[in-house]
C-alpha cells in the first residue's frame, strides 16, 4: 500500500531493526528490539527458524494456569468420549453448539501470536492456515462434525509443518479429517465423488488456474481421493449424526483419524496435470496419493503461488514479479524448505525497501498493541460456560472483540484464508472498532490493565518529555512536530494547559497512548 | 461546458436545493455527464429525473420455508406433503384461490390491501446444492461464474449508482457479505448506537473525532481517506441515532434493526442499501411449532410485525423504499421425521414498499406433485436476480447496462413486480432533506422496459393509513416502445405531458402524464 504525508507527521520507521520486528514478529516491542540489536538481525532471525530451540516459558506458564487449555489441541478420539461421559448428548454438544473447541483455539491462538519467543513460527502458522483454511469459528454449515477436528488440525498439520517442508504440509492437510469433513470428502461416494478438495488443491492450494489444469484434472483428482473417509470413534457411530458407513473394507490412514474406505474408492488410471498413476488395488492408493501430492507440491506454478503469497505477507501486497521469480527459484531450489525460503525472503532487495508498506490487518493491530503494552487476557472478565464435568472460565469477548472486526484468529469461512492486501481491510466499521479498542487496552478492559510505568525508563512529569518517553515505547521514534503539537493539544483540552503528572499519571500517560495509537502511522508495519 | 452553477446544483445535497431546481437545471444540459467535484459521475441521459429508492434486504438466513408462510391452498396436496405441520385453510389468511397467508403473518395483510406488499414465485439461486456454506454466500455475491466474489451485489449497486455520501450502505446484523468489498465503505453494525467512538480518560469523543480527522488529514493513503470519511459518517449516523419514534415494534432483535434502519432514513444521510439481517435462524430442521406458538409462528409474527412498523414509522418516506427478503434456498416440499423441514430450493419472495405492484402474486409457482419436484424440492421458477435488477433498474436508478455490473453473467427476465419510479411521484410533502440526500436519478422514459399493465384498472382500496404512500399508479399512457428506438424519440409524446396536484386529508401529490388523473381518495388541487 502507497502511502504519502506531508510535513510535520510521523514517518513509519526508517529503522531495519524496526522493520524487521514489524514484518516477522506480531509487532517490536521494547525486549525484541534489544535482542536483536544485541545478536543482531541475522543471527536472531537464524535463531527464530530454529523454534523448539527457542525456550518459550512466559506463555507456557501462563497457559499452564487457567483449566479451559486442559482441552487445547485435544482431538476427536479425546473430546468425544468425555462429551458422551455425561450420558446427555445435548451437553455433549456443547463443543460445537458453542463452539468451545474453536473459542478455545482463538484465545490460545493470540496469547501465542502475543507472547510466544517463537514469533516467526507463530506467523507462519498463521500464514499456513490461512493457505489451507479450514474455519474454526464454529461451522454450522458441517452440522458440528468440523469442530471435532479443528484443534488436532491445528496442532498435528499446522504447527507440525509450519517451518518445514510444503510437501509434508500438504500431505498432512490432504489426509486430515478436518479436510474431508470441511471440504466434503465425507461425502463422497464412489459414483458421486465430491469434486470440492480436488478442485482447492489445484486451485488454491498448489498449481493455481495459471497453470491451466482443466476440470478432468479435478474430477481424477476427486476420484483418487474418494475412498477417503473420518474414522470416527464406534460410539459416534452409534449416538452421532452420521450411520457406520456401509461396506467392509476400511484401512487406517495413520497417524490421523482417516481411513480408505474400500467400496468408495475409484480404481483406474489416473491422469493429472503431468501426473499419471494406475491404482487397482486398495493399497496402490495411498502410495498413489501421496506421489501426487508431491508432484503438485513440487510443480514450478505451486513454487510461483507460495512465492506470490510470502510476497504478500512479508513484502508489499503487489509483489514485483522479480521477487517472484527469484522467491520459486529458491523454493524449487530448496526442495519447498520453507525455512531456507522464508531466508530468502528476508534477505531479499525488495524486503529491505518495503518499511511501512503494509496495512495492518485487524489482527495484527490488536496484537500489536497488546505486544506493546505487555498485557494478558482479563481472566476476572469471563463468560461461566457450562463445561463437560465443570464450568469454565472464559474470556469470550477477547477473540470477539476481533470477530466483530471480521479478523477473528483462524476463522475465515471460505476455503481461500483471510485475504492480506489493504484494500480488503478498510472500511469505516472496522476503523471505528480498531479505535475504540486502542481505548480499551489502555483502560484495561477484556486484556488486563497495561501497568504503563514499568513500561517506560522514567517515572516523568513534565509532558512533552511524556510524550516522548510513550512515543518510544509504541512507535521507536519520535512523533513528528504537527504530530506532537496535536497529541499535546489534545492532553490539554482534557487535563487543562498544565496536566499534572503527578496526580494523573495513569490518566494522562494512558491519554497519550491512546493517541499515539491513533496516529495513521501506527495502522501500518 | 459545464457551469460552475450547473457543478454546484448536482444532487450531493447543497444546502436549499430542491429537486425542482435540479429538474431545471438537467434541462439545461439535458444529454451530458458532469462528473462532480467528488469525482462522481451523474450521466443525464435525455430527459428526466427522480428521487431513487433505498434498498432494503431482509436475509432469513437458514433457509426460509415459504411453503409455511405462503401456503397453497390445495388442501389434500399440502396434509399429504406436510403431515405434523400441515396448515388448513380455514387458518389461513386469504391472499387469492391458490395461496394463503399464515396467520403470524397478519400484520402484513394491511400492507397487502393497499397492494405495498406482493409475493414473487419461486425465486431462487441457479444453484441447487442445498449447502448454506455455498449459498449463503454465493446469494450474497451474486456472482456466479465469476472467480472473484470479493464483492457483495450491493457494494457493486453502490460502484454504480453511488451518491457520494459517507453512508452509502449499512449493514445490520452479523452477515453483511452483501456490503463486502466495492468503493462505497459500508457501515456494518449491530445497532447504529454502537457505530461510535468511545471517551476516554476525560478526552471527549467529539475531540477524538476531531483528532483523527486533523492527524488523518495529513497522509494520503487509503486508510487515512477512509478515516476522514469514517469521521463524517460518525457524525452522521449519530444523527440517526438521534431520530425519535412514536411507532411500537416487536421487541425482538429484527425489529431493533428495523426501527435503526427508519432512524436513518429519516436522518436523511443519502443511505441508499441497508442489508438487515434477520435476528434468528430460520433452519428449521425440527420442531417447528405449532400454529399458536413456537419456532414458526414467532418468527412469522416477527417478520411481519417489523416490516408493518417500519411501514408506519416511515410514513411519506415509505413511497422511496423497497424492502426484499433473501434467504439462501427454500425448504424440502416434504416434512422430515422431526416436524421440521430440510434444505430445499426455491421459495416465495416479499417485496414491500412504495413501488410495488402490490396485493398480488407474481411469477409462477412450479406445483407440488412428485414430477414437478427437483429432488424433492420447490422448482425455481425465476432467478431471485431477476426481482434485483428489477427493483435497482425500476427504483433505485440504474440502467440496464449498470445492472448487468451488478449480476454478472446474467441476464435478467422482466417480472413487473415493480413500478418504475415515473409511475409514482414523489409525493409533495416528502421532506426536502431527505429527498437532497438521496440524490436524483436520471432515466430516459423512453428506454423503460415494457410496463405489464398494473392495478390501475381496478382502483385501489385505499386504506386510510397509507394515504400517502401508494397513489395508484398514474395512467402516463406511455407507448409500448422499449423495443423500438424509432418510436422513441418522440418529442411530441413529453410535451403533451401536464402535472396536476392532488391532494387528500392534508397530504399533497403531484402527477406527471399525457392524462394525469389523481389517484383514488385524492381530489384535483385547480
Amino acid at each position: 500500500m502507497e502511502s504519502s504525508w506531508g510535513v510535520g507527521t510521523t514517518s513509519p520507521s526508517s529503522d531495519p531493526i524496526i522493520h524487521l520486528l514489524h514484518r516477522f514478529t506480531y509487532g517490536p516491542t521494547k525486549d525484541s528490539v534489544s535482542e536483536v540489536t544485541k545478536i543482531g538481525a541475522d543471527a536472531w532471525f537464524e535463531k527464530q527458524l530454529d523454534h523448539l530451540a527457542l525456550p518459550d516459558t512466559k506463555v507456557e506458564s501462563y497457559l499452564a494456569k487457567w483449566d479451559i487449555f486442559n482441552y487445547i489441541h485435544k482431538d476427536m478420539n479425546f473430546l468425544w468420549p468425555l462429551a458422551e461421559s455425561e450420558g446427555d448428548m445435548s451437553k455433549g454438544q456443547i463443543f460445537y453448539s458453542n463452539h468451545l473447541t474453536g473459542r478455545v483455539l482463538h484465545l490460545y491462538t493470540l496469547i501465542q501470536q502475543t507472547h510466544s519467543e517463537r514469533q516467526i513460527f507463530e506467523m507462519m502458522v498463521e500464514f499456513w492456515h490461512d493457505h489451507l483454511n479450514i474455519t474454526t469459528l464454529g461451522d454450522e454449515t458441517k452440522d458440528g462434525n468440523l469442530d471435532w477436528h479443528t484443534n488436532d488440525w491445528n496442532k498435528r498439520v499446522i504447527r507440525q509443518y509450519a517451518l518445514g517442508r510444503f510437501d509434508d504440509l500438504l500431505q498432512a492437510a490432504a489426509l486430515h479429517p478436518a479436510m474431508l469433513v470441511y471440504l466434503d470428502g465425507e461425502l463422497s461416494t464412489k459414483e458421486q465423488p465430491n469434486e470440492n478438495f480436488g478442485r482447492e488443491l489445484l486451485e488454491l492450494y498448489t498449481v493455481t488456474p495459471k497453470s491451466g489444469y482443466t476440470q478432468s484434472d479435478i474430477i481424477n483428482a476427486a476420484k483418487l481421493f474418494s475412498g477417503l473417509r473420518v474414522k470416527w470413534p464406534e460410539r459416534w457411530y452409534q449416538r452421532g449424526p452420521r450411520t457406520r458407513p456401509w461396506g467392509s473394507t476400511f484401512v487406517d490412514v495413520p497417524p490421523y483419524s482417516t481411513m480408505l474406505h474400500g467400496e468408495r474408492q475409484n480404481y483406474g488410471t489416473f491422469k493429472i496435470m503431468g501426473w499419471q498413476k494406475s491404482v487397482t488395488t486398495l493399497d496402490q492408493v495411498l502410495p498413489a496419493i501421496k506421489s501426487l501430492l508431491s508432484y503438485l507440491a513440487a510443480h514450478p506454478e505451486t513454487a510461483k503461488a507460495i512465492a506470490l503469497k510470502l510476497g504478500r505477507r512479508f513484502v508489499e501486497d503487489v509483489p514485483s514479479q522479480q521477487f517472484i521469480n527469484d522467491i520459486a527459484a529458491s523454493y524449487t531450489s530448496n526442495n519447498g524448505d520453507i525455512k531456507a525460503v522464508l531466508k530468502a525472503v528476508y534477505q531479499h532487495p525488495d524486503f529491505k525497501n518495503a518499511a511501512g508498506k503494509k496495512l495492518k490487518r485487524p489482527g495484527e493491530d490488536y496484537v500489536s498493541v497488546a505486544r506493546t503494552l505487555n498485557v494478558f487476557p482479563n481472566f476476572t472478565r469471563v463468560q461461566k460456560w457450562k463445561g463437560i464435568t465443570k464450568e469454565f472460565s472464559y474470556p469470550a469477548v477477547v477473540p470477539d472483540e476481533l470477530k466483530r472486526m471480521g479478523h477473528a484468529p483462524l476463522s475465515w469461512p471460505f476455503p481461500d484464508g483471510y485475504p492480506d492486501v489493504a484494500s480488503s481491510w478498510v472500511n469505516a466499521n472496522h476503523q471505528v472498532l480498531r479505535w475504540n479498542v486502542y481505548g480499551h487496552f489502555l483502560q484495561g478492559n477484556t486484556w488486563n490493565q497495561p501497568a504503563l510505568d514499568s513500561l517506560l525508563p522514567i517515572r516523568e512529569t513534565n509532558l512533552d518529555r511524556q510524550i516522548d518517553q510513550v512515543s518510544q515505547l509504541i512507535l521507536f521514534k519520535e512523533l513528528g512536530s504537527a504530530d506532537r503539537a496535536s497529541v499535546r493539544n489534545a492532553v490539554t483540552k482534557a487535563f487543562g494547559p498544565n496536566p499534572d503528572l503527578n496526580n494523573y499519571y495513569r490518566d494522562i500517560t494512558g491519554l497519550i497512548a491512546r493517541l499515539i495509537f491513533q496516529l495513521p502511522v501506527w495502522s501500518l508495519r | 461546458m459545464i457551469s460552475d452553477d450547473a457543478i454546484k446544483n448536482c444532487p450531493e445535497g447543497r444546502e436549499g436545493f430542491t429537486r425542482r431546481q435540479f429538474l431545471r437545471g438537467a434541462a439545461l444540459f439535458g444529454g451530458m455527464t458532469v462528473l462532480s467535484a467528488n469525482g462522481i459521475r451523474y450521466t443525464f441521459a435525455a430527459t428526466t429525473n427522480e428521487v431513487p429508492d433505498v434498498v432494503v434486504t431482509l436475509v432469513l438466513r437458514g433457509g426460509f420455508d415459504s411453503l409455511s408462510a405462503v401456503v397453497p391452498t390445495d388442501e389434500n396436496l399440502m396434509r399429504k406433503v406436510r403431515g405434523e405441520i400441515f396448515i388448513p385453510n380455514s387458518s389461513l389468511l386469504p391472499l387469492d384461490r391458490e395461496f394463503g397467508l399464515h396467520p403470524a403473518l397478519k400484520k402484513f395483510m394491511p400492507l397487502w390491501e393497499a397492494k405495498e406488499l406482493a409475493i414473487v414465485n419461486t425465486l431462487g439461486a441457479p444453484t441447487h446444492s442445498r449447502s448454506h456454506f455455498d449459498e449463503i454466500s454465493d446469494v450474497a455475491y451474486a456472482a456466479y461464474g465469476e472467480k472473484d466474489k470479493r464483492s457483495g451485489w450491493i457494494a457493486r449497486f453502490l460502484d454504480v449508482a453511488g451518491n457520494g455520501s459517507a453512508v452509502q450502505s449499512v449493514g445490520i446484523g452479523s452477515t453483511t457479505r452483501q456490503l463486502i468489498g466495492g468503493k462505497a465503505a459500508p457501515v456494518n453494525v449491530d445497532a447504529i448506537n454502537n457505530f461510535r467512538l468511545d471517551s476516554v480518560f476525560g478526552y471527549k469523543a467529539e475531540d477524538l473525532a476531531g483528532f483523527i480527522d486533523e492527524t488523518h488529514g495529513r497522509w494520503t493513503n487509503i486508510w487515512a481517506t477512509q478515516a476522514k470519511s469514517t469521521i463524517a459518517a460518525l457524525d452522521q449516523i449519530a444523527m440517526a441515532s438521534a431520530q425519535k419514534t412514536v411507532v411500537t415494534y416487536p421487541n425482538t432483535g429484527t425489529g431493533q434493526r428495523f426501527r435503526d434502519v427508519a432512524a436513518l432514513l429519516k436522518a436523511g444521510i443519502g443511505v441508499r442499501a441497508v442489508d438487515i439481517e434477520f435476528q434468528g435462524d430460520w433452519d428449521m430442521h425440527a420442531n417447528m411449532g405449532t400454529l399458536d406458538d413456537g419456532w414458526l409462528t414467532s418468527y412469522l409474527a416477527d417478520l411481519a410485525g417489523s416490516i408493518s412498523a417500519f411501514r408506519e414509522d416511515l410514513g411519506v418516506l415509505w413511497s422511496r423504499v423497497t424492502v426484499v427478503t433473501v434467504t439462501e434456498f427454500g425448504r424440502r416440499v416434504s416434512q422430515n421425521q422431526s416436524a421440521g423441514t430440510d434444505h430445499g430450493w426455491g421459495s416465495s419472495t416479499f417485496v414491500a414498499g412504495g413501488g410495488v405492484n402490490g396485493g398480488k402474486i407474481h411469477g409462477r409457482f412450479p406445483g407440488l406433485d412428485d414430477k414437478q419436484l427437483k429432488d424433492g424440492d420447490l422448482v425455481v421458477t425465476a432467478d431471485y436476480r431477476s426481482l434485483l435488477s428489477e427493483i435497482l433498474t425500476r427504483r433505485a436508478g440504474i440502467t440496464a447496462e449498470g445492472a448487468a455490473q451488478v449480476f454478472p453473467n446474467f441476464r435478467p427476465e422482466v417480472l413487473s413486480v415493480m413500478k418504475h419510479l415515473s409511475e409514482t411521484p414523489l409525493p409533495e410533502n416528502f421532506p426536502t432533506k431527505v429527498q437532497t440526500a438521496l440524490g436524483n436519478v436520471a432515466y430516459d422514459p423512453d428506454k423503460l422496459p415494457t410496463m405489464a399493465p398494473v392495478a390501475s384498472a381496478t382502483p385501489t382500496p385505499t386504506p386510510t393509513n397509507t394515504v400517502d404512500a401508494t397513489p395508484s399508479p398514474t395512467p402516463t399512457a406511455k407507448p409500448n416502445n422499449s423495443n423500438s428506438p424509432a418510436a422513441s424519440a418522440s418529442p411530441t409524446t413529453k410535451s403533451t405531458k401536464k402535472t396536476i396536484t392532488c391532494v387528500k386529508n392534508g397530504k399533497t401529490i403531484r402527477v406527471t402524464g399525457t392524462n394525469p388523473k389523481c389517484p383514488t381518495g385524492y381530489k384535483i388541487k385547480k
